[in-house]
C-alpha cells in the first residue's frame, strides 16, 4: 500500500473506532434506556477538552503564549483518557439530576438540547475556560515521544489505530456487559413501560441516571480519542448537528442493538460524513456539506417511516435450557411469595386509614378506611366512578394521598415511593395492559425478579459468570410459572404481539415473579374472553391456597362472589360497606349503589 | 309505506340497529344486537360493566367498526358513514366524559354544537336551549372547565341539542352525578326532551332510574340482549337484579321481602 | 438616553417578533400535539421568500406578504405530507420529535445548498428614527411592533369571534367531540397549520428585518426562545404565548444591562429549562396540564 492509501485507510479506521464508541454510548442511552439525549455531543466535547488540557501542560495565555485554559497539566498516558471519562460521567450526573425528571419525552429532549446550546455559548465566551472560540490546538499525540516515533509517521498512525481498537473493544465490552445483563433488561423494561417497571420495584430514576452517566463517560472517551488524533478542538468541532448524525446512526443501525449501532456508525458518520470529505467537492463551497446534512435528515425520516426498527432490529433474547449444577444459588420457591411468619392468617396485612384524594377540588376519594387480611382475597367493588382505581393507586404509591395513611405490615408507608413499596412485596397490576412490549414473554417474567444478581452496574460489569447461576434458576422458576399458566408455547414471543387475554396472564405471572406479599389486582379479567377469565379465576384461587394475600378491584360480581373472602364496597368516593359477602348480601345500601347510584 | 308491522313506520323515522356485530379486532364485543328507537321514545340500554354498552354507542356514532349488520337513521343506512357525516344526518351524541369543550365558554360550546348550521339558526336554537335549561343562561360567558358536574352535563346535552338531532345518544349521563341530580336530569330533562319528538337512546349502568324514565328497555349482558320489553315490565321482573348483582341480589330481595312481611 | 430604556425598547421589538412566532408555534402544538423543530427553519424560508421578492422589485410590504404566504404554504405541506403521515401510523412521541428534527435538517440544509451560506439582508430604509419615551426606534422596527399588535388583534378576533377560530380551539381541546359536532377536523387542522404558518412566515420576515443580515441558520437559532415563550405561556394558549413572548423578550434584552450581551439568549434558555422542570403546563394553562397527564 502506498503511504497515501495507508494514511487514508488508517484515518478512516480511527474515525470509525471513535464513532463506534459514540454510537454505542448513544445506543445505551437512547436505544436501550429510551433517553432522547439531544445534548449528546456535549459529552464528547467535554471529554475532548479535558483530555486536551491534561496533555497540553500549563496554560499559556497571551501575550506570551496563544491559548488560555483551565486545569493545564501533562499527565502520562492514558490518564488523560481516564480523566476524560470521569469528566463525562460527572457532567452527565450534573445534567441528569436536573434534566432527567419525569417529563414528556419531547420536553426532556428540549431540556437536554438547551443544555448543549448553553454549553456552546459558555465555552465560546469564557475564553479562559478552553480558549474560547479559537479552541485548543497543538495537543501532543499520546506516547509519540515515548515510542520515539514522529507523530506524522505512518507507523505512528497505525499505532494510534491500535489504541483506538483497544479502547473500542473495551467500550463494546462495557456496553455489551450492561445490555446483556439483568441491568440491561431492567433498562429496556423501563424504556417500554416506565410505570410498570416502577410497580415491579425498579428505581427508574436510578436506572435512567445510570445509563445516562455510563453513556456520557463513553461519549467523553470518544471525544478524548478524537482530540488526541486531530490535535485540536474548538466549539466548531461539536456543532449541534453532530448529535443528530449519531441519532441517525443508531436509528439506521437498529436502536437497542449494539451490532446495529456499530453498523450505523460505519454507515452514517463514517461513510456519510467523514469518507465523503475525501471525495472532490463540486458546486459552490459548502454545497456538499449541506447536502450531506439534508441526507442525514432524510435518512432519519425514511428509516422511521419504513424501517423504524433499523437494519438490525433489537434482538429477541432467548434463554437456553438450564444447565444442571451451574447454580450455586437456591431459587425462591415457585411461585415465590412469602407470608411473613409474623403475619398470622386474617391479621391485617394492609390498612387504609381515612384515605382522601382530590383533583383540583373534585373528590375522587373522600374517605376510604379498611383493612386487608393476610392470606385472603379481598374484593373492592363499586359502580363506575366510585374511586376504586384511585384507592389502588394510593395503596401502590402511584397516586399521592391528599390525606390519610397507608399501613403495611404495621408500618406507615404513606410517604414511600411506588418502587420502594414494591420492593417490600406490595405489587400491583394495571387495568390497561402494561407488558414490556419489546421483551419476550419469558423476559417479561424474569425482569420482575427483585434484587437480581447483575441488576447493578458492578454486577453487570462482572459479566455472565457473576449472574448466570441465579438467572438460570430464575428462568426455571419463570418456566414453571409459564407451565402452570399454560403459556409455555408463547415464552419466546414478544409480549407486544400477544392477544389481550394472554397479556393479562403475563402481567399476573410477572407480578408473581416479583415475590409479592400482597398483590393488588386492578380488574384482572377486564377484556378477557370468558374461558380465559375462568382460568384466571382458578389461578387466583390456587394462589390463595398457596397463601398469597390479594386485594382485587373487580366489576364482575359473580367472580367476586365466588372468589373473595371479604368485600369492600365503594360508591362516590366512600367506603359504604365492608365485610364478608354474607353480611353484604343483606345490605340495602349496596343494592342502591349499584342500581341507583 | 308498505310495511307489515305497525312498529316499523315510526322506527324508520328514528334509529334502527339491526343484527350489529362489532368489536376491536379479536372476539366481537357486540354479538348481533338489534334495537329500535322511535321519535318521542326514550329507550334505555342497561347492563353491568363490560356488557358492551359503550361499544354499542361507538358503533352507532361510527368510532368502532361494524363487521356485520346495519344502522339506519330515518330509514337511511348510515353503517358505512364517517362520524362527521352521521352527525350531519341528525345523530346527536353526548359522551360519558369529556362531553364539553373545556377551554370554550358555555355560549361557545353551544355554538359549536350548531357548527353545521347557518349562523342565524344557531342563535335561535341556542335561545331554545337556554329556555330548556334556564340554569345555563347566567353562566353563558363562563369557561366550561369551571362548571359544576351537573352544569357540565346539562351543557353537554344542550350542546348536542343545538344541532336539533332526530336521534340523541346519551352515554351514562348520570355517571358522575349525585342521585338527586341524576333524578332531575333524567326525569325532568331527558323525558321532556323526548316529548319534543327526539328519539333518545339512554345508556345507563344505574338501572332503576333509567328504567323509570324510559319507555322501552334492553338489558345487555355479554354483548347480547338478555331481557327486553316495556320498561315497566322489565322493572317488575325478578331476574333484573340477578343480572346486576349476581346471586347476591337474590338474597337481598329475600331479606327485603321479609322486612315487608314484618311491617 | 438610559441603557435600561433602550434595552426595554429592544426588548419590545424582540418580544413583538417572539409573540408572532410563539402564537403560531403554540397553535400548531396545541392543535396537533407535535413539537415542530422545523418551525424556525420555515421562518428562515419565509425570510428568503421575502428577500427574493424584494430582489424582484417588490416593495417591502409586498415582500412581507410573500414571506407570510410562503410560511403558510410550507407549513401546510409539511404537515399534510410528512407529519400527519407519521401521526396516522401512530408514531410515538420520541419518533415524532425525531421526524421534526429530520425535517428541520432537510429544510435548513436544503436552503443552504440552494441559497448558499452567505448572509443576505432585506433592504430597509434606515435613516429616520423615532423617539418613543426613553427608546429610539427605526421605521422598520416600529413597523414590526405595529405588525405584531395587528397580528395579535387579528388572532384574538379570529379565535374568539369567528366560527373557524372557535372550531380550532374546540378541536385542540377535544377532537373526538369536535368530530361528533360535525366538524371536519382534518380541514380545521389544515386551517390551523395555515394560520400558524402565516404567523411563522410573518415572524421570519420581521426577524430578518430586525437583524441587519440573516442566513439559512437564523430561524433555527431563534427557535429556542420561541419555544420558551410558547411553553412559558402554556402550550396551546395563544394569550399565554403573547405574555410569554413579552417576558422572554424583555428579560433577554434587559439582561444585557447586567450580563454580557453574549449571554442574553442564555437567559431565554434558562427560563425554558426552569419552566419545563417546574411548571410544564405554563403560567396560564389548565388544559395543557390535562394533556400532559394524558400522554
Amino acid at each position: 500500500m502506498s503511504s497515501a492509501v495507508q494514511l487514508y485507510v488508517s484515518t478512516l479506521l480511527i474515525y470509525l473506532g471513535v464513532d463506534i464508541i459514540a454510537a454505542l454510548a448513544l445506543n445505551l442511552q437512547f436505544g436501550v434506556a429510551g433517553i432522547v439525549n439531544f445534548s449528546f455531543i456535549l459529552f464528547q466535547a467535554v471529554g475532548a477538552y479535558v483530555a486536551a488540557v491534561l496533555t497540553l501542560g500549563p496554560s499559556t495565555p497571551p501575550p506570551a503564549g496563544f491559548q488560555d485554559y483551565v486545569l493545564g497539566a501533562t499527565l502520562p498516558y492514558p490518564l488523560p483518557l481516564i480523566a476524560a471519562a470521569g469528566a463525562g460521567g460527572l457532567l452527565s450526573l450534573a445534567i441528569g439530576v436536573v434534566g432527567l425528571r419525569r417529563l414528556r419525552t419531547d420536553y426532556q429532549a428540549m431540556v437536554l438540547l438547551v443544555f448543549s446550546l448553553i454549553a456552546t455559548i459558555v465555552v465560546t465566551n469564557e475564553t479562559g475556560l478552553f480558549n474560547g472560540s479559537n479552541g485548543l490546538s497543538l495537543v501532543p499525540k499520546p506516547l509519540a515521544d515515548v515510542l520515539g516515533l514522529s507523530p506524522y509517521d505512518i507507523g505512528y498512525q497505525w499505532f494510534f489505530v491500535g489504541i483506538v481498537a483497544v479502547v473500542c473493544v473495551m467500550a463494546y465490552g462495557v456496553v455489551h456487559a450492561i445490555t446483556s445483563s439483568p441491568l440491561g433488561r431492567n433498562l429496556r423494561a423501563m424504556r417500554d413501560n416506565e410505570h410498570a417497571a416502577t410497580a415491579l420495584g425498579k428505581d427508574v430514576t436510578r436506572l435512567r441516571m445510570l445509563a445516562f452517566v455510563v453513556g456520557g463517560a463513553l461519549a467523553a472517551v470518544s471525544g478524548a480519542l478524537l482530540v488526541e488524533f486531530i490535535s485540536a478542538w474548538s466549539p466548531g468541532s461539536w456543532f449541534l448537528p453532530e448529535t443528530f448524525s449519531f441519532f441517525a446512526a443508531v436509528i439506521v443501525g437498529g436502536a437497542g442493538n449494539n451490532f446495529g449501532a456499530i453498523v450505523g456508525a460505519l454507515l452514517v458518520p463514517v461513510a456519510f460524513l467523514e469518507a465523503t470529505s475525501f471525495i472532490p467537492t463540486f458546486g459552490r463551497a459548502g454545497l456538499v456539506e449541506s447536502l450531506k446534512w439534508v441526507a442525514v435528515g432524510l435518512l432519519i425520516m425514511i428509516f422511521l417511516a419504513f424501517w423504524p426498527r433499523g437494519i438490525f432490529p433489537e434482538r429477541r433474547r432467548r434463554f437456553r435450557a438450564s444447565r444442571t449444577g451451574a447454580a450455586s444459588y437456591t431459587p425462591a420457591p415457585s411461585p415465590c411469595f412469602v407470608r411473613g411468619t409474623d403475619q398470622p392468617v386474617d391479621s391485617a396485612l394492609l390498612e387504609a386509614r381515612s384515605l382522601r384524594r382530590e383533583y383540583g377540588g373534585v373528590h375522587a376519594v373522600e374517605e376510604a378506611s379498611f383493612t386487608v387480611p393476610t392470606g385472603r382475597i379481598t374484593g373492592l367493588i363499586g359502580p363506575n366512578g366510585a374511586g376504586k382505581t384511585t384507592v389502588l393507586g394510593m395503596l401502590a404509591g402511584a397516586v399521592a394521598v391528599s390525606a390519610g395513611d397507608v399501613l403495611y405490615q404495621g408500618a406507615v408507608i404513606t410517604r414511600l415511593a411506588p418502587h420502594q413499596r414494591a420492593q417490600r412485596g406490595l405489587i400491583r397490576t394495571f387495568q390497561q395492559s402494561s407488558e414490556f412490549t419489546n421483551l419476550s414473554v419469558l423476559e417479561n417474567l424474569v425482569v420482575a425478579v427483585p434484587r437480581a444478581r447483575g441488576d447493578g452496574l458492578a454486577g453487570a460489569l462482572l459479566t455472565k459468570r457473576y449472574w448466570r447461576g441465579q438467572q438460570e434458576a430464575e428462568v426455571d422458576r419463570a418456566r414453571a410459572l409459564l407451565e402452570r399458566f399454560a403459556m409455555t408455547p408463547q415464552q419466546d414471543e414478544l409480549a407486544g404481539s400477544l392477544s389481550g387475554g394472554q397479556r393479562r396472564l403475563v402481567e399476573i405471572m410477572r407480578a408473581l415473579m416479583a415475590c409479592p406479599q400482597l398483590l393488588l389486582l386492578d380488574e384482572p379479567m377486564a377484556g378477557v374472553n370468558p374461558t380465559l377469565a375462568r382460568r384466571i379465576e382458578e389461578h387466583l384461587a390456587d394462589l390463595r391456597a398457596d397463601g398469597l394475600t390479594m386485594l382485587m378491584v373487580e366489576h364482575e360480581l359473580g367472580v367476586v362472589d365466588r372468589l373473595c373472602d371479604a368485600v369492600i364496597v365503594m360508591a362516590r368516593g366512600r367506603v359504604i360497606a365492608h365485610g364478608p359477602m354474607s353480611t353484604l348480601r343483606v345490605n340495602q345500601d349496596v343494592l342502591d349503589a349499584y342500581l341507583i347510584g | 309505506m308498505p310495511t307489515s308491522s305497525g312498529n316499523a313506520g315510526p322506527a324508520a323515522q328514528g334509529l334502527e340497529v339491526a343484527d350489529v356485530v362489532a368489536g376491536y379486532g379479536g372476539a366481537p364485543v357486540l354479538k348481533g344486537l338489534s334495537l329500535t328507537v322511535s321519535p318521542g321514545q326514550v329507550v334505555a340500554v342497561v347492563g353491568p360493566n363490560g356488557a358492551g354498552k359503550s361499544t354499542l354507542m361507538r358503533a352507532i356514532t361510527g368510532t368502532v367498526r361494524i363487521s356485520s349488520g346495519i344502522v339506519t337513521i330515518g330509514g337511511v343506512d348510515i353503517t358505512k358513514w364517517s362520524s362527521e357525516r352521521r352527525s350531519r344526518h341528525g345523530l346527536g351524541y353526548v359522551p360519558q366524559s369529556r362531553d364539553v369543550f373545556d377551554s370554550l365558554t358555555v355560549q361557545e360550546n353551544l355554538s359549536m354544537g350548531g357548527y353545521m348550521l347557518p349562523k342565524r339558526e344557531v342563535d335561535d336554537r341556542i335561545t331554545n336551549v337556554f329556555s330548556l335549561f334556564p340554569s345555563l343562561l347566567p353562566l353563558r360567558t363562563r369557561v366550561a372547565s369551571k362548571l359544576s358536574g351537573g352544569e357540565r352535563k346539562l351543557l353537554g346535552i344542550g350542546r348536542a341539542l343545538v344541532a336539533t338531532p332526530t336521534v340523541l345518544l346519551l352515554d351514562e349521563p348520570t355517571a358522575s352525578l349525585s342521585p338527586e341530580l341524576s333524578k332531575v336530569i333524567l326525569t325532568e330533562h331527558v323525558r321532556r326532551l323526548a316529548d319534543t319528538g327526539v328519539a333518545v337512546l339512554l345508556v345507563e349502568q344505574k338501572a332503576l332510574q333509567a328504567l323509570e324514565v324510559s319507555d322501552w328497555a334492553h338489558v345487555l349482558v355479554g354483548g347480547e340482549t338478555r331481557i327486553s320489553g316495556p320498561s315497566g315490565e322489565v322493572l317488575a321482573r325478578r331476574d333484573i337484579r340477578e343480572v346486576f348483582l349476581g346471586a347476591a341480589a337474590l338474597a337481598i330481595e329475600a331479606s327485603t321481602a321479609e322486612d315487608g312481611k314484618r311491617s | 438616553m438610559s441603557i435600561v430604556g433602550s434595552s426595554i425598547g429592544f426588548g419590545l421589538i424582540t418580544a413583538s417578533i417572539l409573540a408572532i412566532a410563539a402564537v403560531g408555534f403554540t397553535l400548531q402544538f396545541g392543535v396537533t400535539n407535535i413539537l415542530n423543530l422545523a418551525y424556525g427553519d420555515i421562518m428562515t424560508a419565509a425570510a428568503f421568500a421575502a428577500y427574493f421578492a424584494t430582489k424582484g422589485g417588490a416593495p417591502l410590504w409586498l415582500a412581507a406578504v410573500a414571506g407570510s404566504l410562503a410560511g403558510a404554504v410550507l407549513s401546510v405541506l409539511l404537515n399534510r405530507f410528512v407529519y400527519s403521515w407519521f401521526a396516522r401510523r401512530g408514531a410515538k412521541l420520541f419518533a415524532m420529535i425525531m421526524v421534526t428534527l429530520g425535517a428541520s435538517l432537510v429544510v435548513q440544509n436544503g436552503m443552504t445548498a440552494v441559497f448558499g451560506p452567505d448572509f443576505v439582508s432585506l433592504p430597509t430604509s434606515a435613516g429616520t428614527t423615532y423617539q418613543v419615551g426613553p427608546a429610539i426606534f427605526t421605521g422598520p422596527q416600529l413597523a414590526i411592533v405595529a405588525l405584531a399588535l395587528l397580528a395579535m388583534a387579528g388572532v384574538h378576533s379570529l379565535l374568539r369571534y369567528t366560527r373557524l377560530g372557535q372550531a380550532m380551539r374546540a378541536t385542540a381541546t377535544n377532537p373526538d367531540l369536535a368530530r361528533s359536532c360535525g366538524m371536519a377536523t382534518n380541514r380545521i387542522i389544515d386551517a390551523a397549520w395555515l394560520l400558524s404558518g402565516l404567523l411563522c412566515g410573518l415572524a421570519g420576515v420581521a426577524l430578518a428585518l430586525n437583524l441587519s443580515t440573516f442566513t439559512t441558520g437564523t430561524g433555527g437559532t431563534f427557535l429556542i426562545p420561541v419555544i420558551a415563550a410558547a411553553v412559558l405561556g402554556g402550550i396551546g394558549q395563544p394569550y399565554g404565548a403573547m405574555l410569554g413572548a413579552l417576558v422572554i423578550g424583555l428579560a433577554t434584552e434587559v439582561s444585557v444591562t447586567v450580563v454580557s450581551p453574549s449571554y442574553k439568549t442564555v437567559v431565554a434558555f434558562a427560563i425554558l429549562i426552569v419552566v419545563l422542570l417546574f411548571r410544564p403546563q405554563g403560567i396560564l394553562s389548565e388544559v395543557a396540564m390535562a394533556k400532559e397527564i394524558a400522554t
